[in-house]
């Protein structure tokens, strides 16, 4: 593996982090605003 | 956010920070694809996640359908706890094929083929991203009712995804766990496996309690607000002018 799979690893591991936090902020958004509503 | 919650995060933090280091730096490289392959490591939580989260949205579909005309407040739990593991499992699939693609275009020099693995996948996604776009356009009492039917027959997707790479030739490789005799990766690699799937799945938990929490709110506030508007609705004598 050249430099090429190095590149691909660690978009892979920056992908699935960033997803997960954009997901985590949507849910965050989500929550706040059932919290608002609940009260 | 309670406290158990704050250290549950905390707990998935340490263990996906081990995960991280373990697969990067601790475990050996693979004989044959070297750095790469490391993309496994995180690969493979995004399939388990994703079969786990689609399991829970059917067992709450099922129950959901079971109790809704019964039991008003289970139903309501079920729903909520599907639309959260439904959301879930659309995140963990999405990164799975992503991290497939990437280590396929490293691997195979392709970002995309149509085999049966990628193929019956990116199905799989799109029924679950069709469940959600039903659940946030549709309207009426129906709506629930419906997304749980389709919730059912969009699970029937996920058993071919797993017998995929066993009942036909693909691009994919062959089951790693539980293939034929002989699959499976060097035992030294293993750690890396289990930090980051611990890890991944518990991770998936923490964010899919707090979007059940809020969306067990929101029904609750709707409903709330649908009985208010009910009490205030002018009776049938009123409508009449009070005769």
């Amino acid at each position: 593996m050249g430099d090429m799979g190095h590149r691909h690893l660690v978009i892979a591991y920056a992908a699935t982090i960033v997803i997960h936090l954009a997901y985590l902020a949507y849910v965050t958004v989500k929550w706040r605003a059932a919290k608002r509503a609940a009260n | 956010m309670k406290l158990w919650r704050w250290l549950w995060l905390l707990v998935t933090l340490g263990v996906l920070a081990e995960g991280f280091r373990v697969a990067l730096f601790v475990v050996p490289s693979d004989s044959a694809q070297g750095d790469v392959q490391r993309i496994f490591y995180y690969h493979i939580p995004s399939w388990a996640g994703m079969g786990l989260f689609f399991a829970i949205n059917l067992g709450c579909s099922l129950v959901y359908l079971a109790v809704r005309n019964r039991n008003q407040a289970l139903a309501m739990k079920a729903d909520s706890l599907a639309v959260a593991s439904a959301e879930m499992g659309v995140v963990f699939c999405f990164i799975g094929l992503v991290t497939g693609s990437l280590w396929g275009r490293a691997v195979w020099g392709i970002w995309w083929t149509w085999d049966a693995r990628l193929t019956s996948t990116l199905v799989l996604w799109l029924i679950y991203v069709a469940y959600l776009l039903l659940r946030r356009f549709a309207a009426g009492p129906q709506m629930r009712t419906l997304a749980a039917v389709m919730a059912i027959f969009g699970y029937l997707d996920v058993p071919l995804v797993y017998m995929s790479t066993r009942w036909w030739r693909t691009q994919h490789p062959a089951p790693v766990f539980g293939g034929a005799p002989g699959s499976g990766i060097d035992p030294s690699m293993m750690p890396a496996v289990w930090w980051n799937l611990a890890g991944w799945l518990m991770w998936g938990i923490f964010v899919a309690s707090l979007r059940y929490v809020s969306e067990y709110r929101a029904q609750n506030a709707e409903q709330a607000e649908a009985l208010k508007s009910l009490e205030f609705a002018p009776g049938p004598t009123q409508m009449a002018g009070g005769r």
